[in-house]
């Protein structure tokens, strides 16, 4: 990728189903042309769903967060938290998408923890 | 004289470039605000009273108590409320709360270049962002905010503390006593904290009134009293933290039963009353119990922030990017 032709734009947050991480859908102008409109919902719902499993109150999580406090959270000091994990595959996720399916198109998403979960970053040659 | 031809460039980590007004240790592992002596005070008043616990009470009842060996639960369950506290203290205190990082320059642009969400009235330049914007959430319409420091819209719930100068995720309050303000990421060890101390504190005067009443049926009260001392300041000490904390412990049992936060009880944001209309409060479980199960084995969410990377100083702060970089030719 040409530096001086490299344009970004930021995919923002979806708040309607709460304050849990979630990306919006909505294909981005910019990318019309670049890439189908279905692979890039897939790719983004993909990472919402890593998140949703990351926040999610299943018995896993309610089992690791009780063993957690019975030690006074020293546990975290030994192991990865559920949620650092699932942050982990979603970056990983990315980063196969990029490989696979955006790179050649001339796109780059990504990694939303390097925004603080605010928004997906999304690099494309103009 | 000779002038150095060449400035050595040293490295710094990125904690030392954080804008926020936060102090840092352990190279940027552990942070707090600005004011620890109140952090520091309470830490050494936990460690203090359970030093003279485990010197006078906890001898007195292995000895005195009947059948003897049962009174080894007294200094093991005294350890444990010791551990538990400052654990839970170290956890409130010491970590990041959840600050969300601000937006980097590329990201202001994109947003001021979006425009107005909707019109911020006279006095701001066009193509400026607004100060609100109205989103949808969990069926109600809410406003966000942008916040003018960190270049960011607010999300629900968050807010910015002036004393920390930061936006921090779900934001509680700003806590004195444990330095550092109570948001998404230490809001459960907050709660546990204020918990342990209001117990420990009742078992700690109970074993007081237990040494003193076992010593007095040997030697009268008086000589009780000026026999163990320090039973006596355990007493007042724990008295006085029992008395402040309760309260508190039990107005977050209220809050986290109502799934609000100290910001939000305060500001009435659920609160039809003030609200004048119907709101609700989408963030309520099913009911009481889950709500205890998500504030306090919910998921952990990680820090956002990277302060303990290295950066290059080159003037003005590097920032770190894990794929972008990679990007340019």
């Amino acid at each position: 990728m040409d530096r001086r032709n490299v344009r970004k734009i930021f995919v923002q947050r979806d708040y309607s189903r709460g304050t849990g991480v979630r990306f919006s859908t909505d294909f981005p102008r910019e990318l019309t042309g670049k890439v189908d409109e279905t692979t890039y919902r897939t790719t983004i719902e993909n990472v919402n769903q890593c998140f949703d499993e990351a926040e999610a109150l299943g018995c896993c999580n309610v089992l690791e967060g009780c063993l957690a406090c019975m030690t006074g959270f020293a546990l975290h000091y030994c192991f990865k938290t559920h949620y650092e994990r699932c942050v982990q595959d979603a970056a990983k996720y990315i980063q196969q998408q990029n490989r696979e399916v955006y790179e050649q198109r001339g796109i780059i998403l990504g990694d939303p923890m390097d925004r603080g979960l605010r928004c997906v970053s999304t690099l494309y040659s103009h | 004289m000779v002038k150095a031809r060449y400035q050595l460039i040293m490295p710094l980590r990125k904690y030392q470039k954080f804008p926020g007004n936060n102090r840092f240790w352990c190279c940027g592992a552990l942070m707090s605000s600005r004011q620890v002596s109140i952090l520091i005070f309470c830490a050494i008043i936990i460690v203090v009273v359970s030093a003279l616990f485990f010197a006078f009470d906890a001898r007195f009842l292995v000895v005195n108590v009947e059948p003897l060996g049962v009174g080894v639960i007294f200094p093991v369950l005294g350890v444990l409320g010791l551990y538990f506290s400052m654990s839970f203290l170290f956890k409130t205190g010491c970590i990041d709360s959840g600050i969300l990082p601000r937006a980097l320059p590329d990201e202001i642009a994109y947003m001021q270049s979006q425009g107005d969400e909707e019109p911020a009235g006279s006095g701001r330049t066009l193509g400026a962002p607004a100060r609100y914007k109205t989103v949808q959430h969990m069926g109600q319409k809410v406003k966000l905010k942008w916040c003018v420091t960190c270049n960011l819209w607010r999300p629900p719930r968050a807010s910015h503390c002036g004393l920390c100068n930061n936006c921090y995720e779900n934001f509680d309050h700003h806590c004195p006593w444990v330095g550092n303000c109570v948001a998404r990421r230490n809001y459960r060890y907050f709660y546990l904290f204020l918990t342990t101390i209001a117990v420990t504190g009742v078992y700690m005067m109970a074993c007081n009134i237990t040494v003193i009443v076992l010593a007095s049926k040997k030697m009268g009260f008086g000589d009780a009293l000026k026999t163990y001392p320090g039973s006596v300041i355990e007493f007042c000490v724990s008295g006085l933290a029992v008395i402040s904390v309760s309260g508190l412990s039990c107005m977050h049992t209220w809050l986290i039963a109502r799934m609000e936060t100290t910001n939000e009880d305060i500001k009435g944001t659920f609160n039809p009353r003030k609200q004048g209309r119907t709101v609700h409060n989408p963030y309520r479980r099913r009911n009481c119990c889950l709500n205890f199960l998500f504030v306090i084995c919910g998921p952990f969410p990680p820090r956002f922030l990277s302060l303990i990377v290295q950066i290059l100083y080159d003037g003005e702060a590097a920032h770190f990017m894990s794929q972008e970089q990679s990007v340019y030719v």
